[in-house]
């Protein structure tokens, strides 16, 4: 079976005091300067692993679950596959390219109108911009924000900046699409919306990861789901079962459903 | 999978290339293009909304510095030397050049900072930031033009035709520039001392370039060549006035240093930026 995603002995660390943080970035900045080799990799004083030896391997039309609590690492591993950030130790291997909803609105610029922002961010999530174009009227149909798309978005109110942002993101041709937590923050009609695009995705062939406090949306998406529990996979597999590993806390928060 | 490519995360990746490592780099680059575009027109397009003069306010910077040095060599209370075009259109065209260099610096230095959110959440190539920022000084030389073209006319002076290769001879002073501003704004991302100290730096280093004052004769003549831009400074003013350069060797290493400043420094950025976004 073809695979999209391989993470093999991933590991990265963290320092938990930033004038500390500041002095170790500058020293490896030193070493990687002057081509010193790194010392053996292992951990200075406050830091800490916020993955260690983590492997796993996605496939093309998977969708899979990231679960733990606040800190396991959930957020830090969506970095990793973005390239937003590399791991110390290890290596990811992508077929194809990797982006999402690591919170949406980033990319947006709020003196640039909805229109112009949705080629800005399709250019951040690797698409061409006649991919774009070709999607444009489905994108601004799925966000529902077609009045509004000459305004600037720093005018929009923060629900609208949220679906424009994860419309252009769910319906982009992106490979592995990872959603954080985003979906959370919309209202449940435009969730459930968002679940059967992201289907549909996964059913085109895309890989899709995501990390959602909602079991609701994982039992309808996902097949798989990983457990971190700091920074280590404790659970690879069934969902019920990962349900289960949760601290209670977690589940709390399925109950307060809007 | 419409994209066939593997792409791989690793802290041995990025070292690996060696040579080749520019080649990949280009190749990653090239992947972006249309974010380039992208950003580019974001950058010139926010300048101006929001804003009543907009573009004006690159006229206005040179008109106000020219005046001022203008009154004060007219009226002798500075005593500049004999310079070969009128002073007025010898100052304003070497500010035109200084503000582009040093407009290069500062958009750059800031241009990783203040994108921080995005940088913090998605992976594109970081070198798009510094390269979007890097056209608005540009746009504003391109301002000016208009400007000094007119005050050329003013004073009925015709510059020699071969002043038509400037922009080809200014590129490499913007390869110094784009080579210097990456560094700053890699470090700038890490220590925000930077962009800071910038501004300090280059209202000091403005006067350590014979930028409103022609170069001195010895001994203090080595003083200037501490600037990496008073070659190019020169070379304009050659090119305004008799449309050869006179000092060619100086251009030349002018032209060496510039371009292997950026290969360096580009090369530099890419090795160590995935270090320091952590900390953004």
């Amino acid at each position: 079976m073809m695979i999209t995603v391989s993470a093999r002995d991933v590991c990265k660390r963290y320092c938990a005091v930033s004038k500390r943080s500041l002095r170790y970035v500058l020293a490896d900045l030193a070493c990687e300067t002057l081509g010193l080799k790194q010392p053996e990799l292992r951990l200075r004083k406050d830091e800490f692993w916020a993955l260690s030896h983590l492997d796993f391997q996605l496939h093309p039309g998977e969708c899979v679950a990231l679960m733990g609590g606040n800190g396991s690492g959930k957020s830090t591993l969506l970095k990793l596959l973005a390239g937003v950030m590399m791991p110390d130790i290890g290596r990811i291997e992508l077929a194809g390219h990797a982006a999402g909803l690591i919170e949406v609105a980033a990319g947006f610029h709020p003196l640039l109108t909805g229109r112009e922002n949705v080629y800005l961010l399709g250019a951040i999530l690797g698409m061409r911009q006649k991919e774009i174009r070709a999607r444009f009227d489905e994108i601004v149909a799925f966000s529902g924000v077609e009045q509004f798309l000459d305004m600037p978005v720093k005018h929009y109110s923060s629900g609208m900046n949220v679906r424009l942002g994860i419309a252009i993101t769910v319906l982009s041709h992106v490979d592995i699409l990872l959603v954080d937590e985003v979906l959370s923050v919309s209202d449940t009609l435009f969730r459930r919306q968002c679940i059967e695009a992201l289907k549909q995705r996964a059913n085109e062939g895309a890989t899709i990861v995501l990390t959602s406090h909602h079991f609701e949306d994982i039992n309808t998406l996902c097949q798989r789901a990983i457990v971190l529990h700091k920074g280590i996979k404790i659970h690879d597999g069934d969902i019920a079962q990962a349900r289960r590993l949760l601290p209670t806390t977690e589940l709390s928060q399925d109950k307060k459903k809007p | 999978m419409q994209n066939s490519q593997t792409i791989i995360h690793s802290p041995a990746g990025i070292r690996l290339h060696g040579l080749g490592a520019w080649k990949w780099m280009i190749a990653d680059l090239w992947r972006y293009r249309e974010l380039l575009e992208r950003m580019i027109h974001r950058e010139l397009a926010v300048r101006y909304r929001q804003s009543l003069l907009g573009y004006v306010w690159a006229l206005i910077l040179p008109l106000v510095s020219v005046s001022i040095f203008a009154f004060l060599a007219h009226s002798r209370i500075l005593n500049i030397g004999a310079t070969s075009l009128p002073y007025v259109l010898f100052a304003l065209s070497n500010l035109c050049l200084w503000h582009l260099f040093s407009g290069i610096l500062v958009a750059s230095a800031n241009s990783l900072s203040s994108a921080e959110p995005m940088i913090r959440r998605t992976g594109f190539p970081r070198e798009i930031l510094v390269l979007a920022a890097i056209s608005r000084p540009i746009m504003e030389l391109l301002i000016r033009l208009p400007l000094l073209i007119l005050l050329f006319a003013g004073y009925g002076i015709l510059p020699p035709l071969a002043a038509l290769c400037l922009p080809v001879l200014l590129l490499p002073l913007v390869a110094l520039g784009t080579g210097l501003g990456l560094i700053l704004a890699a470090t700038n991302l890490a220590i925000r001392d930077i962009s800071q100290a910038l501004t300090v730096f280059l209202s000091f280093a403005m006067f350590l370039a014979p930028v409103v004052y022609p170069i001195p004769v010895n001994p203090y003549m080595w003083l200037v060549y501490l600037n990496p831009v008073t070659p190019f400074l020169e070379m304009l003013q050659d090119m305004l006035s008799t449309g050869m350069i006179e000092e060619p060797g100086h251009y030349i290493a002018a032209c060496l240093f510039s371009f292997s400043v950026l290969l360096v420094a580009w090369r530099w950025f890419h090795l160590v930026i995935h270090r320091i976004i952590p900390l953004a």
